[in-house]
């Protein structure tokens, strides 16, 4: 084992100060809320400046056991900035609930696990690391104590997890027993020479389940209607827009350690799955009445939308980070919204939301800007990461094509939903008015919900005014410091 | 930067103007009217630089903004797209004119009428198939807010129908421009998006057989043709009549539009292997839009069969593949936007002051609203297509078209024209004369807001109708990129 040199300490940087900070954390008073606040949302965005200046290194750290890249950095920073706006906005939520230092700790440990993921070289770190995120995730939804659907969320959320990691171990000791290596770059290679056996492909299977869990593919997405309709808000925010991220990136890695021999059985695989995922996703969202649990089926579709671009491959890769950035904003923000919502109209069932065009107008002019990105109407974030996909997909045909139409056929079945919402708000007139905003120190006024909104909103309208930044940052990561290893 | 450019933020910059204006509704008006008064200003001293006999683009503007794919911001307009916009510019003038009295959310009402004008401008006049599309799915935001809120009693049923049918087909038309954008690719060895580029590319047939259907059924959607209609009779009885106006006036052509700028000239061959299919659902629509016309009971569900049945004569003069053909065809499109704009605000007069369009309720209306009632009968009159109107030169040109292309099925063609004769004079003798309800006795004539674009609208069909080669001049080359043959060379 090679020492770590400090020049390669600092490139451990980043992660160290999340592990200190989170300590720093737990030992203030405990009434210090706001503090609690400050650090964790400076340390993140510290973290996020130190990632940056990562950029262009490509070195591995302790023996090739940890690679610092483009692609990397690229992962950490999107995560890190997701993970800032939904820290920015949980102030207001923090300020009312019982543990408000757990949840800012647990959050940057999860952040930890998260950030160890994308530069992992070998099965080993990369599993350690996602049940770090997934064992820190556990407990957020039981943030407000007073919520008895928190527990519920909590609990199934934590049993499918378990279930997963125990499917993705079976996957990971298959894969170990016959090629005798969990480096991933060795792995690939040790395929490429024992060619296809079943026991590979059973152990493909068993890891695409592990990671479909937490990715929330369906038919493994029956936990995520649950618990990111029983967590706050704000929690679900953080789920379904930095944590679920974190499955894709693995589910990346594992499909380009099997591309070179298994191709196109993980194509199909992976492609049937995400059909499958974006469809019924959509169907269950338009039965919903609830907006929160119709956004959780929502965001169990775009989980199959994001993964159409892992199928496809190439470009479309590019097309799914795109793609993944932009339902992170909208999902992070959108649950904001529904966050004010509930506390200023007591829900947020559909008529909860009727004729909020006329009671909060800025609310629900940010919320139809999200519904319609979420629908994949341009020049909106939400649309070019279709958009990447898609076109790749109907330049290759053939099955990517079949694949592309379900896409888009889903992607207008979303909109009727999503424009559903729209109508009650700006068509219908109000039948319930609105709670006054509390200022008082227990229930605060919600301003920070509104900033993270806004933020989101504005980055979504940037990035969607003005793709070509972003992709030609993707793709220069993704293809100049690939692969994941 | 373009002419083009400008005319096309000036809408956007007026509805941010609202935005800011919204604690004072009573000034939205005017600043809606000196916007689109602008921009029908600005595209009229643009028309006077225009060069008729020049070939190819004018105005026009290319911005690199998304170069990794060959997207980029190209405007310009040809002799195809540059009545249709013009048509537009005055539409939509006309439409802030007529809503003089619109008071409920005003700001958020001419809002998106500026917004929507933005939209269906930058369809007309893009020339990049990225910017053609996000301005085709631009149009359908504001619209579905128009019908969805200011509309009759099942508006949310009616915008939901409106925006599902239209965004599914534009979707399609996405995957079709996906296709033909790799397939021009591999020809020219770089990714562009640029329409005239990939225009010039020339598919083999095989991918054009693919690819024409997805455009057709894109475009036929929008048109609209019978059987992906439904959506027309709903979306114009519950839409506003502001928005039923630029609904048949402007959004309709943008159909019309893409099947000649897109589906025809990009899949020439495969267009003229599917002529049999593309009849067929043209005759559909004329013969079964006028039937149905006959049988109702509301005023503007009449009318907007009796889109469907005109732009069926689009459809019909397009597949002829015949220079006359066309420019009928082309002509129709101007011509049924003029009027149709003409018929659906003589039908909102009648709303607004009669309180209802059903022909059941109305009756005897000529002594109560002559000046209406006239306005009326001379809108029928145009869209009946009776000489000296624009509609006639426009019918005539089309069925020119088809009977030398297709001989006798002219007849059937035909059939639409004569039976247009008779629901519109059906309609008319009911609604203007005999024995007129009890609850009409109170009802004023027409507002001078509502005559004076009716009027404008009136003089330009007439005028028209009398000078089309004031018109077709204009229009020329849009028949010759796609026959090959001028409309002048064949009269000589």
């Amino acid at each position: 084992m090679n020492s770590l040199t400090l020049e390669q300490l600092i490139m451990l940087l980043p992660e160290l100060l999340l592990l200190v900070l989170a300590v720093i954390i737990m030992l203030l008073p405990g009434r210090a809320r706001t503090m609690a606040w400050l650090v964790a949302a400076g340390g993140l965005a510290a973290d996020l400046l130190m990632c940056l200046s990562l950029w262009g290194v490509n070195d591995y750290i302790m023996g090739g056991a940890y690679a610092v890249n483009n692609f990397a950095v690229l992962v950490k920073v999107m995560l890190l900035g997701l993970a800032l706006l939904n820290v920015i906005g949980s102030h207001d939520f923090t300020a009312r609930v019982y543990r408000a230092r757990e949840y800012y700790a647990l959050l940057l440990m999860a952040m930890l696990g998260l950030l160890i993921i994308p530069s992992s070289t070998d099965f080993i770190t990369l599993v350690v690391a996602f049940e770090l995120v997934s064992i820190t995730t556990y407990v957020l939804p039981l943030a407000e104590l007073n919520n008895s659907q928190g527990g519920e969320a909590a609990l199934k959320y934590f049993i499918s997890g378990a279930f997963a990691s125990a499917l993705i171990l079976y996957g990971l000791s298959l894969l170990y027993g016959f090629t005798g290596t969990m480096n991933l770059q060795n792995c690939a290679q040790a395929m490429a020479i024992l060619g296809a056996h079943p026991l590979l492909i059973v152990a493909l299977v068993l890891l695409l389940a592990g990671f479909g869990y937490k990715m929330a593919l369906v038919p493994f997405h029956w936990w995520a209607a649950d618990t990111y309709t029983g967590s706050p808000s704000p929690t679900t925010g953080f789920l379904s827009g930095v944590t679920q991220k974190g499955a894709f990136v693995v589910a990346l890695k594992i499909i380009v350690v099997y591309s070179a021999v298994f191709a196109p059985l993980a194509a199909l695989l992976l492609g049937v799955l995400c059909a499958v995922t974006m469809t019924v996703g959509n169907v269950l969202a338009l039965k919903q009445k609830d907006v929160k649990r119709m956004i959780a089926y929502s965001s169990v579709a775009h989980a199959g939308n994001i993964g159409v671009g892992f199928v496809v491959g190439g470009t479309a890769i590019v097309g799914s980070f795109v793609h993944i950035l932009a339902h992170a904003l909208m999902a992070i923000a959108c649950f904001f919204a529904l966050q004010i919502v509930l506390e200023r109209k007591g829900g947020t069932m559909m008529q909860h939301f009727r004729g909020l065009g006329k009671q909060m107008p800025g609310l629900a002019a940010a919320l139809m800007l999200l519904l319609l990105s979420f629908g994949g109407v341009p020049p909106l974030l939400g649309f070019w990461g279709k958009m990447l996909m898609v076109v790749p997909a109907v330049g290759l045909g053939g099955w990517y094509l079949v694949l592309a139409l379900i896409l888009v056929l889903n992607s207008a079945l979303s909109l009727v939903y999503y424009a559903a919402v729209i109508r009650e708000m700006y068509m219908r007139p109000a039948e319930i008015e609105l709670l006054p905003p509390a200022a008082d120190k227990i229930k605060p006024s919600g301003r920070s919900y509104q900033l993270a909104l806004w933020l989101s909103v504005a980055l979504l309208l940037a990035f969607g005014l003005l793709p070509n930044w972003l992709t030609e940052i993707c793709s220069s990561a993704l293809f100049n410091s690939m692969l994941p290893w | 930067m373009s002419i083009i450019t400008i005319l096309l933020a000036l809408p956007l910059v007026g509805a941010l103007l609202l935005l800011l204006l919204r604690s004072q509704p009573q000034l939205s008006k005017y600043v809606a009217i000196i916007c689109t008064g602008a921009v029908f200003i600005g595209s009229l001293v643009m028309l006077s630089g225009y060069e008729a006999a020049a070939d190819g683009y004018q105005f026009l503007q290319e911005t690199k903004w998304f170069p990794a794919f060959g997207v980029s911001f190209a405007v310009g307009l040809d002799s195809l797209s540059l009545p249709l916009f013009m048509l537009t510019t005055l539409l939509c003038f006309l439409v802030v004119v007529y809503s003089w009295d619109v008071t409920e959310r005003a700001p958020f009402y001419y809002g998106l009428l500026l917004v929507l004008e933005t939209g269906v401008l930058g369809v007309f006049s893009a020339l990049d198939f990225f910017l053609f599309y996000i301005f085709w799915e631009v149009v359908l935001i504001p619209m579905f807010f128009l019908i969805g809120i200011w509309g009759g009693e099942r508006r949310s049923y009616a915008s939901m129908k409106f925006l599902i049918y239209t965004h599914v087909a534009s979707l399609i038309m996405l995957l079709a421009i996906g296709a033909m954008f790799f397939k021009a690719a591999d020809v020219l060895g770089y990714y562009t998006f640029s329409i005239p580029e990939i225009t010039e590319v020339g598919f083999d047939l095989n991918f054009e057989l693919l690819v024409f259907p997805a455009l057709l059924f894109a475009f036929c959607v929008k048109l609209p043709v019978v059987p992906v209609h439904t959506w027309l009779p709903d979306a114009h009885v519950e839409a506003p009549t502001a928005a039923s106006v630029l609904l048949a006036g402007v959004l309709l052509k943008m159909g019309g539009y893409g099947l000649i700028r897109v589906a025809y000239m990009l899949c020439p061959t495969a267009a003229r292997q599917y002529t049999w299919l593309v009849v067929i659902l043209a005759l559909l629509s004329i013969v079964y839009g006028a039937f149905v016309a006959f049988k109702q009971d509301d005023l503007k569900k009449l009318i907007a069969y009796s889109s469907i049945s005109h732009m069926g004569f689009v459809l019909i003069g397009i597949a002829s593949f015949d220079e006359i053909g066309i420019m009928g065809a082309v002509f129709q499109m101007v011509a049924h936007g003029l009027i149709s704009a003409m018929l659906f605000m003589g039908c909102g007069v009648i709303q607004h002051h009669a309180g209802t369009r059903l022909i059941s309720r109305l009756g005897g209306l000529y002594s109560k609203m002559p000046a209406a009632m006239t306005m009326l009968i001379l809108a029928f009159f145009a869209s009946m297509g009776i000489p000296g109107f624009m509609g006639f030169f426009a019918e005539f040109s089309v069925m020119l078209g088809v009977f030398r292309s297709f001989g006798w099925v002219v007849l059937l063609v035909a059939l639409g024209a004569v039976l247009a004769v008779g629901y519109y004079l059906w309609a008319f003798q009911r609604v203007a004369y005999g024995t007129m309800p009890a609850e009409l006795a109170g009802c004023k004539d027409i507002h001078w807001y509502e005559m004076l674009p009716m009027l404008v609208l009136l003089v330009l069909t007439i005028y028209f109708g009398l000078q089309p080669d004031v018109l077709v001049e204009y229009m020329e080359g849009s028949v010759e990129s796609l026959t090959g043959l001028s409309y002048w060379d064949m009269e000589a």
